[in-house]
Order: structure tokens, then C-alpha cells, then sequence
């Protein structure tokens, strides 16, 4: 993995208006990306399962993406090893301790709780990125990659 | 059963090269960590199969100067973190400085332009990844940990480990046990 490369990004919001928050703070970070936008957990799937598809490095999942919801696609993608590099962040609106703690054990490695302010997303969404974008280029354990943004 | 093997990154590494330019008969010398030193030029034949051959392996030849600096800076704080490898009392800009035959302003800019962090923040990170597997794998305790990784206490290395990861040491440890006891019961299920 080269330095110049970039990092894709694979977004499976519910609302518009996160969408819009999202690409806009991707837009500001240092880190190049590129981005695939789906509408649904069906979607992603058969998205992440098809051979030749451009597999994301790092997903951010809806926890009331429909059809199932983010956490069982999320157990879906931690049973497959194929995709075992890949991060996946769950964004949600609620903070409490005990669903963001279910959310890691499950196998999530990024947990962000929505905000309606546009700064401090914009904020979590850069650290987020460079944070992947150190994992993905030091060749550090992905597993171990743990990171709770909630505090607001 | 689970078995857990402790491996020298940077040893295997070097075998694994030393293996290569032996195959394809390129007299070399390894002069530091990732730097080879390769009698004359090699032919365009030559530079390929030596590039596909270790490409099997995750290496890749670096051919821009820039990337190669970026690739010692990130190995020396490797070794610093993983070896201990720093005298005691020296600043990591004092040691990277030298250690290069660089100035601090210069690696530093471009450090952050290629990994767009700081060499201070990509070293806090890296002591947080020793951290964790610390923990994990040799499952040390807190307090033996924080000494072993030169923290001033457990409350320097929590405090730390929170504003990186936004969990406490203890959170990431009942999570991480959690996790594994989950998905190896139903691997074997």
C-alpha cells in the first residue's frame, strides 16, 4: 500500500441531510477518498459480495439502515473473512454505554453519534479518516481498531 | 487451540529479502531497515522480477525518495515503540534528527504531508497499538504495561488511551475478550 493511494469510503445513510454532512466533511480532509453512496443493507451486501467490486476500506452504516438494521449486517461482515480489513463504523443516534459496547463487541471498530452540528462532524469525520488512513497504510492490526466518538 | 506467536517484524523482513536477491543472484548489501545496496544498476528484466517476487510478500521497491524517508521515520517509531530502542532521556526529535542526518522541521513537514499526521501523533499511536496487544496477548496488567512502555504512570497511559481511542483501557480490554469469545464459539458452532 502506497502513501498515495487513497482510501475508499463506502456511505449507507437513512437521512439526506447526513449524506450531505458527510460528503461535505469528506471534501475538507487531507486524506484522499473516494466514495460509493447505497440506500440499503440489501444493497451494501450485494454490493460487498460481488467479485470485482471495489471493496471499501472503511464503511459507515446507519443503525436503522433498512432492511435489518447496521448491527446484523454488521455481524454478517465480521462472519466473513474476506472482508476482515474492512472498518466498519456504525453511526447512531443513541450514546448509550451499553448499545455502543453490543456495537464493538459485534465487531464494529468506529462508533459516531449522530450530531446536527456540521462543525463537530466535520471534526469527527477528519479523525476518523486520518485514523483509518494510518491503520490502512502501517499495516497495523486492524482487529484491534477501536475508536468511540460520542462525546457530545 | 489457540497458539500465539511472537514475531520479529523487522527480522523477517530482512530474511525474506536477503531470500529474494539471492534467488535472482543480485549481489547486494542491506545497509538499514528497507535500504538495499545493489552493485550497479539493475536491468529493467531484472528490477521486474525482483519487484514481483516480493511483491508475494506485501513489499513493494519504493522509487520516490520522499516515500522511502516517511518508511524510515514510521520504522524508527516502531522500533522505538517495539525495541525500546531509544536511549534514555532523548527527545524523539532529537533522535529521529540524528539518527536521519536531518533537521526536525524538515522530516516533520514531510511526515504530516505523506501520512497527514504529526510524528508525535503517529508515535502516540503506535505506544497505544503496543498497548493494546500488551494487554492482549502477553496479557501484561496495567501497571506493567505503563512501566514497560515508559509511561510516567497508569494514569498517563489511561488518559492517553482514552483521547486515542475514546474507550478506557479496561472498556477495550472486556470488550476485546467479549468479541473473541463471540466469534470463536461461533466459528465453532
Amino acid at each position: 500500500m502506497n502513501d498515495n493511494d487513497a482510501l475508499n469510503i463506502m456511505l449507507a445513510l437513512n437521512r439526506q441531510k447526513d449524506r450531505r454532512f458527510f460528503m461535505e466533511a469528506l471534501k475538507d480532509t487531507k486524506v484522499r477518498t473516494t466514495l460509493d453512496i447505497l440506500d440499503d443493507g440489501v444493497q451494501v451486501m450485494k454490493y460487498l459480495y460481488s467479485p470485482g467490486n471495489r471493496l471499501p476500506q472503511i464503511i459507515f452504516l446507519d443503525m436503522e439502515i433498512p432492511v435489518k438494521g447496521a448491527i446484523d449486517y454488521l455481524v454478517e461482515i465480521r462472519t466473513d473473512k474476506r472482508f476482515s480489513d474492512l472498518a466498519v463504523a456504525i453511526y447512531s443516534s443513541t450514546g448509550s454505554e451499553e448499545i455502543i459496547e453490543e456495537s464493538f463487541i459485534k465487531g464494529a471498530n468506529i462508533y459516531l453519534k449522530k450530531t446536527d452540528d456540521p462543525f463537530l462532524l466535520k471534526n469527527a469525520v477528519s479523525q476518523i479518516i486520518t485514523l483509518s488512513w494510518q491503520y490502512h497504510t502501517s499495516g497495523m492490526l486492524s482487529e484491534n481498531f477501536l475508536l468511540n466518538v460520542t462525546s457530545w | 487451540m489457540k497458539l500465539h506467536v511472537k514475531y520479529n517484524v523487522n527480522l523477517t523482513c530482512k530474511i525474506v529479502l536477503q531470500e529474494q536477491l539471492e534467488k535472482l543472484g543480485i549481489p547486494f548489501r542491506i545497509t538499514g531497515l528497507g535500504e538495499v545496496l545493489v552493485d550497479g544498476v539493475l536491468s529493467p528484466e531484472l528490477y521486474g522480477e525482483l519487484e514481483s517476487s516480493l511483491r508475494k510478500y506485501g513489499m513493494e521497491i519504493i522509487e520516490n525518495p520522499r516515500d522511502a524517508l516517511v518508511h524510515q521515520i514510521k520504522d524508527i517509531i516502531r522500533d522505538m515503540v517495539y525495541l525500546n530502542e531509544r536511549p534514555a532521556g532523548s527527545r524523539i526529535s532529537v533522535y529521529l534528527a540524528k539518527k536521519l542526518n536531518l533537521s526536525y522541521s524538515y522530516l516533520s513537514r514531510i511526515f504530516s504531508d505523506a501520512t497527514h499526521t504529526s510524528i508525535e501523533n503517529y508515535m502516540i499511536l503506535q505506544r497505544i497499538e503496543r498497548v493494546k496487544q500488551l494487554i492482549l496477548e502477553e496479557k501484561l496488567t496495567f501497571t506493567e504495561v505503563a512501566w514497560k512502555l515508559n509511561f510516567s504512570s497508569v494514569a498517563h497511559l489511561s488518559n492517553q488511551f482514552k483521547k486515542t481511542t475514546g474507550l478506557t483501557p479496561t472498556g477495550f480490554q472486556r470488550i476485546m475478550e467479549r468479541r473473541n469469545i463471540r466469534y470463536s464459539s461461533a466459528r465453532h458452532s
